[in-house]
C-alpha cells in the first residue's frame, strides 16, 4: 500500500499539483441477514482501491480507481489533476488549508474478539436460535436477525509528509419482530432498530446484547402493538429512550453544526442549517442542562479512530455549554475561513470518495438519576422508544420523529403502551424543553451506521452518547 | 467486454449452480456551492460478486478485483461459505435465458471535466448573481451476468443529470434534469426557472397546518411514486403480508385518473434491458385505472407462486425482494399552467425534502417542501409560502386526484430508483406542520 500511496503522490506534486493527498484502502465487510429461521443473505466483501485528491490552481480535483495497477494509478492521479484544473475554471478564491502537523503514525482500536475469527455457524444459529424464540409469539409474522462486521485498513499520505496507517474493526447486530394484523404492522427491535447497535468493537459486542433472552420480549412487546391504543394527539411532556435521544441529537445537532452545512456547500442536497457562522458563544440551543461534545476517541463509538481523513488527530470538542453553541465540526478548508485549526472531523467512505466534515461521536453528557428516577418525578406523560422513521427540513429546524413503543405515564408510573407514537418539534425549542438528563449509568454510546452526505452519496459510521432524557410541551401523536 | 472474466469463474465452479455479476461503473460528478465548484470527482470501480449454490446452500462472495487470483480465491471462499450455510427449502434453481429486447440507449461518451465545468459555468451566469449550487453528474454503467444454466448477458446504461438549488437571499428555487446525454440538458433554461422561483419567493407567508389542494411539480410527484415503489409491489413483500396490496389486488385503491406502471420499455426510462439474474425486464400494469393489477416478481418469487418473472430482480439473494425499477406514472391531458388556472386556493410545491416512510401498510409518509412552494388563488400564483410539513397516505392522497398532467419528466428520490412521472393534483393534501 505504500509503495502505490507515495508513487500516486509523486505523480501528482510532479505534474502540477500544489497539495495532495492519497488514501489507500481494503476493506472486508460480511453480512449475514436471517429471517424466520432462514438465511436471507450472507454477503462476504472486500473491495480495495485507491483516491487521491489534489488542490491546482487553487481549486479541489478528486480521482479514484479500484485498478492498482501501476498505469491504472498513474492514471488517476493524472485525471485529479484534469479535474482539479476543471474546478479553477469555476472558482472564486483558491481553496487554502489551515495548517496541520506532520504525522507519523499508526493506530488500531481494540477488540477483544476478531469478529472476523468467529465461525460463521455460530453467528448464524445465534441468529436463527433467535428468530425461533420470536416466531413462536402469536402475530409474529416475520422474525428478522442480522449482524455486520467491518474490517478496514487505511493508508494517508499527503504532500505535507504526514504517513498514517489505521486498522478499524467495526461489529453491529440485532434483532427485529413484525407482528402483522388487520391491515396493520408493528415492529419491534433490539437492541436498537434498522440492524441494531454498532461499535467499534469486536464480536464481543454480540455476545453483550444477549439476543436470546430478548427475543421473547420484543416479539411479545410487538404482538401486543397490534391491539393497543393509539398514541394521543396532544401536547404533553415526553421522555425519550437513549436510542431516540442519539437520532435526535444526530438529526438536530450533529448535522448543522457541520460548518460546510452552515457555508452553504451541502445547498443543493441535504440542505443548509438554521445556525450563522457568527452564532458562535451566542446561540441559545437548548436549556441550561444542555452539554454536547464532540468525541472522536471515546473507545468503541461508532465514530472513532485515530486520526480524520486529512491526517488531523481525533479529538475532543465542546459543542454546546450549557445550552449555548461553542463550536462547529470543521476541517482544514473550513477552519481557514475560522482562522484556526481543523478539529479533525474530515472523513471519507471507502477509497472512492472525497473526505466531507462528518459527526464523529456527538454526545449529550449524561446528568443524573435513573430512568425509573425520571418516570416516578414525571406526573403526566409520555415514554417513547426505538426509532422507526425520521424526517427533518432543510435548515435542520422542522423535525417530526416516529417511535415503535410508548407508554403512557400516570402520576410517575408506567402505564399501557401505546402504538404508532410520533413527535414533532422545533430544533432550538425543544431543546429548550429538555429539563432532565438521565446520569452515567444510563448513558451509552449509540451507533448510527447509515448516516448520509454529500454527492455522490456517502455513507458515515457515527456515534452518539445519550441518556434517557425528558422534554416539556411537545405535540405527539401527529396524524 | 467481460465475457472472459466471468466465464472463467464458471468454468472453474464446474458443475456447482453458479451465477456471477459485474456492475462497472464510471462516474463524474461536478459539485458546485455558493456559484464556484468546490468539489470534482472521477471514480471508476468494479463490482465483481460470485454466487454460488451448493446442496441449495448459497454462498456469496463480491469483490473490486479481476485478477485470475482474485476471481479463484473468492470463488473458493463463495463455496466455503455456502457449506455452512443452512440449505434454503425455497431454492428453485438459476434461471435459463430468454430473449432480452434490444437497448435503445447508446453510451455516454463525454468524460471531459473541462466540458462538465463550463455548463456549470453556463449554469451559473444565467442566474444572473444569485448563489447557484447544485452537481452535474455523468454516469457509466455496465452490467455482465452469466450463471452456469446458459444466461450470458452485457450490456451499459449512461446517464446524465444536473441537480440544482438557486438561492436569493433567503429564499431558494430548484431544478433536475436527468438525461441519456450531456447535451441534451439544457442548462441555461433550468438556471432561469430556478432563478425565478429564487426570486418570487422572497418574503413567505405562513399558512396553517390543515388539508388543502396540492399541486405536486413532477419532483414532487416522483416522491410520491417511488415510496409508493418501495411499500408493496414487491412478491415478496405480498407474500410477507407487509404490503399495502394484500386483500386490495383487483380492487380501486386510488383515483381513476392513476395508471402507474413499471415501464422499462417507454422510449424516456433510462434502463437496462434485464434485471440482476440477466432475465428481461418486461413491462408490468400495477394500477389501472385507480385499480391494483399486478405485482413485480423475481425468478425465485416466481417460481414460488407459479408465476413468471416480470425482470424485477435485485442482485441476489436479496432481502428485498423484488421491486420495481422504472415506475412511471402514466400521463394526463392537463398542463401544469391548467391545474393552476383550475385553482381556487391551494399550494405549488416544487418538491419534498427528507421524506421518510411512517406506515408501510397504510402508504403514510412526513417530509417537507422546499425550495419553491406557492400559494395559488383563484387560479393564480399569489406568495410564496413557509415551508410546510406533510404527513399523508400516498394511497389517499392519489385517491383525491383531480387532474393529471400531460408532460413526463424523470423525477424521485435520492435513495430509490427515479421514476417517470407527471405534474399532478391532488385535491386533499394533508399538511401538519410549518418550519420557521
Amino acid at each position: 500500500m505504500k509503495d502505490i500511496a507515495h508513487e500516486a503522490l509523486d505523480i501528482a506534486m510532479g505534474s502540477g499539483a500544489s497539495f495532495c493527498e492519497v488514501r489507500v484502502l481494503r476493506r472486508r465487510y460480511q453480512g449475514i441477514n436471517v429471517k424466520n429461521e432462514s438465511v436471507e443473505s450472507l454477503i462476504d466483501h472486500t473491495e480495495e482501491g485507491i483516491g487521491i485528491r489534489v488542490i491546482v490552481n487553487g481549486a479541489w480535483g478528486f480521482a479514484g480507481t479500484s485498478n492498482l495497477q501501476r498505469d491504472k494509478i498513474l492514471e488517476s492521479a493524472k485525471r485529479a489533476i484534469q479535474v482539479a484544473k476543471a474546478s479553477s475554471l469555476a472558482k472564486k478564491e483558491d481553496v487554502i488549508l489551515s495548517p496541520a502537523p506532520k504525522i507519523i503514525a499508526t493506530w488500531s482500536n481494540n477488540v477483544k474478539i476478531n469478529p472476523f475469527d468467529v465461525s460463521l455457524d455460530k453467528k448464524v444459529s445465534l441468529l436463527i436460535e433467535s428468530a425461533k424464540i420470536m416466531g413462536k409469539i402469536r402475530d409474529v409474522k416475520i422474525a428478522e436477525g442480522s449482524m455486520d462486521f467491518w474490517e478496514t485498513e487505511k493508508l494517508f499520505v499527503n504532500s505535507e509528509g504526514t504517513e498514517i496507517l489505521q486498522h478499524i474493526i467495526e461489529s453491529g447486530g440485532g434483532i427485529s419482530a413484525y407482528a402483522i394484523g388487520e391491515g396493520e404492522l408493528q415492529r419491534r427491535s433490539y437492541p436498537n432498530s434498522f440492524g441494531g447497535q454498532y461499535e467499534t468493537r469486536g464480536y464481543e459486542l454480540i455476545e453483550e446484547m444477549d439476543l436470546l433472552n430478548n427475543a421473547q420480549r420484543v416479539a411479545e412487546e410487538a404482538s401486543a402493538l397490534l391491539d393497543a391504543p393509539q398514541c394521543p394527539s396532544i401536547t404533553t411532556t415526553l421522555i425519550l429512550d437513549g436510542s431516540q435521544v442519539a437520532l435526535q441529537v444526530h438529526e438536530s445537532i450533529g448535522h448543522p453544526i457541520e460548518l460546510d452545512r452552515i457555508l452553504g456547500m451541502e445547498a443543493s442536497y441535504a440542505g443548509t442549517s438554521f445556525i450563522s457562522i457568527g452564532d458562535r458563544g451566542k446561540l441559545k440551543y437548548g436549556s441550561k442542562i444542555m452539554n454536547v461534545s464532540a468525541d472522536a476517541t471515546l473507545p468503541g463509538g461508532l465514530g472513532s479512530f485515530g486520526y480524520d481523513d486529512e491526517g488531523v488527530p481525533a479529538q475532543r470538542i465542546e459543542v454546546i455549554r450549557e445550552g449555548v453553541l461553542q463550536n462547529f465540526l470543521t476541517n482544514r478548508e473550513t477552519a481557514y475561513i475560522l482562522g484556526e485549526t481543523s478539529n479533525g472531523t474530515c472523513r471519507a467512505d471507502g477509497w472512492g470518495n472525497i473526505p466531507l466534515i462528518r459527526m464523529t461521536n456527538i454526545n449529550l453528557e449524561s446528568g443524573e438519576g435513573t430512568l425509573e428516577d425520571l418516570i416516578r418525578d414525571t406526573e403526566d406523560g409520555i415514554f417513547m422508544s426505538t426509532n422507526k422513521s425520521w424526517s427533518i427540513d432543510d435548515r435542520r429546524l422542522n423535525f417530526q420523529f416516529g417511535l415503535e413503543i410508548a407508554w403512557e405515564i400516570k402520576n410517575g408510573k408506567l402505564m399501557g403502551i401505546l402504538k404508532n407514537p410520533n413527535y414533532t418539534g422545533i430544533t432550538p425549542e425543544f431543546w429548550s424543553s429538555l429539563d432532565a438528563v438521565c446520569g452515567p449509568g444510563e448513558w451509552r454510546i449509540w451507533g448510527v451506521p447509515n448516516c448520509g452526505k454529500g454527492q455522490p452519496g456517502q455513507i458515515a459510521h457515527v456515534g452518539h452518547g445519550t441518556a434517557p432524557a425528558r422534554f416539556r410541551n411537545v405535540r405527539v401523536g401527529v396524524r | 467486454m467481460y465475457g472472459e472474466i466471468l466465464m472463467h469463474v464458471l468454468e472453474k465452479a464446474r458443475r456447482i449452480d453458479t451465477e456471477v455479476l459485474l456492475v462497472h461503473t464510471n462516474r463524474t460528478l461536478t459539485r458546485f456551492a455558493n456559484s464556484y465548484i468546490h468539489q470534482n470527482v472521477s471514480v471508476d470501480d468494479i463490482d465483481l460478486s460470485i454466487r454460488v449454490i451448493v446442496d441449495n446452500r448459497t454462498g456469496k462472495v463480491s469483490i473490486n478485483q479481476l485478477s485470475t487470483d482474485a476471481l479463484d480465491e473468492a470463488l473458493e471462499r463463495a463455496i466455503s461459505i455456502a457449506k455452512l450455510t443452512p440449505p434454503d427449502p425455497d431454492y428453485y434453481g438459476l434461471p435459463r435465458p430468454l430473449p432480452i429486447r434490444s437497448k435503445k440507449d447508446t453510451v455516454q461518451k463525454e468524460t471531459d471535466p473541462e466540458k462538465l465545468a463550463q455548463k456549470v459555468i453556463d449554469f451559473i451566469e444565467a442566474t444572473d448573481g444569485l448563489n447557484a449550487s447544485g452537481a452535474l453528474e455523468l454516469t457509466d454503467t455496465t452490467v455482465a451476468i452469466v450463471n452456469s444454466n446458459g444466461i450470458s448477458v452485457e450490456d451499459s446504461v449512461s446517464m446524465c443529470s444536473l441537480e440544482a438549488v438557486v438561492q436569493d437571499g433567503d429564499s431558494s428555487g430548484y431544478v433536475y434534469d436527468m438525461e441519456k446525454d450531456l447535451d441534451s440538458i439544457d442548462f441555461i433554461s433550468l438556471a432561469k426557472i430556478a432563478s425565478n422561483k429564487a426570486r418570487n419567493g422572497q418574503n413567505p407567508v405562513e399558512l396553517s397546518p390543515g388539508y388543502y389542494t396540492v399541486i405536486l411539480e413532477p419532483q414532487a410527484a416522483g416522491t410520491l411514486v417511488s415510496f409508493l415503489g418501495l411499500m408493496g409491489f414487491g412478491a415478496k413483500q405480498f407474500e410477507e403480508g407487509r404490503s399495502f396490496l394484500v386483500g386490495k389486488l383487483s380492487e380501486k385503491i386510488a383515483s381513476e385518473l392513476i395508471n402507474i406502471w413499471d415501464y422499462p420499455s417507454h422510449s424516456k426510462t433510462i434502463s437496462l434491458p434485464f434485471d440482476f439474474e440477466g432475465l428481461p425486464r418486461q413491462d408490468v400494469i400495477l394500477i389501472e385505472g385507480g385499480i391494483a393489477r399486478n405485482l413485480v416478481y423475481d425468478f425465485k418469487y416466481a417460481k414460488k407462486e407459479g408465476k413468471t418473472s416480470t425482470g424485477n430482480a435485485l442482485p441476489q439473494p436479496s432481502t428485498d425482494g423484488p421491486l420495481p425499477f422504472n415506475l412511471t406514472l402514466l400521463p394526463g391531458d392537463n398542463t401544469l399552467e391548467d391545474m393552476i388556472a383550475s385553482t381556487k386556493k391551494g399550494i405549488l410545491v416544487t418538491r419534498f425534502h427528507y421524506t421518510n416512510m411512517v406506515d408501510p401498510v397504510k402508504t403514510i409518509i412526513t417530509g417537507m417542501t422546499r425550495d419553491g412552494t406557492f400559494l395559488i388563488e383563484d387560479g393564480e400564483i399569489t406568495r410564496p409560502v413557509k415551508n410546510m410539513r406533510f404527513t399523508q397516505s400516498i394511497l389517499e392522497a392519489l385517491n383525491s386526484t383531480e387532474a393529471v398532467g400531460k408532460d413526463l419528466h424523470i423525477a424521485g428520490e435520492y435513495f430509490i430508483y427515479p421514476t417517470l412521472v407527471p405534474a399532478l393534483k391532488l385535491g386533499n393534501f394533508h399538511f401538519t406542520g410549518v418550519t420557521r
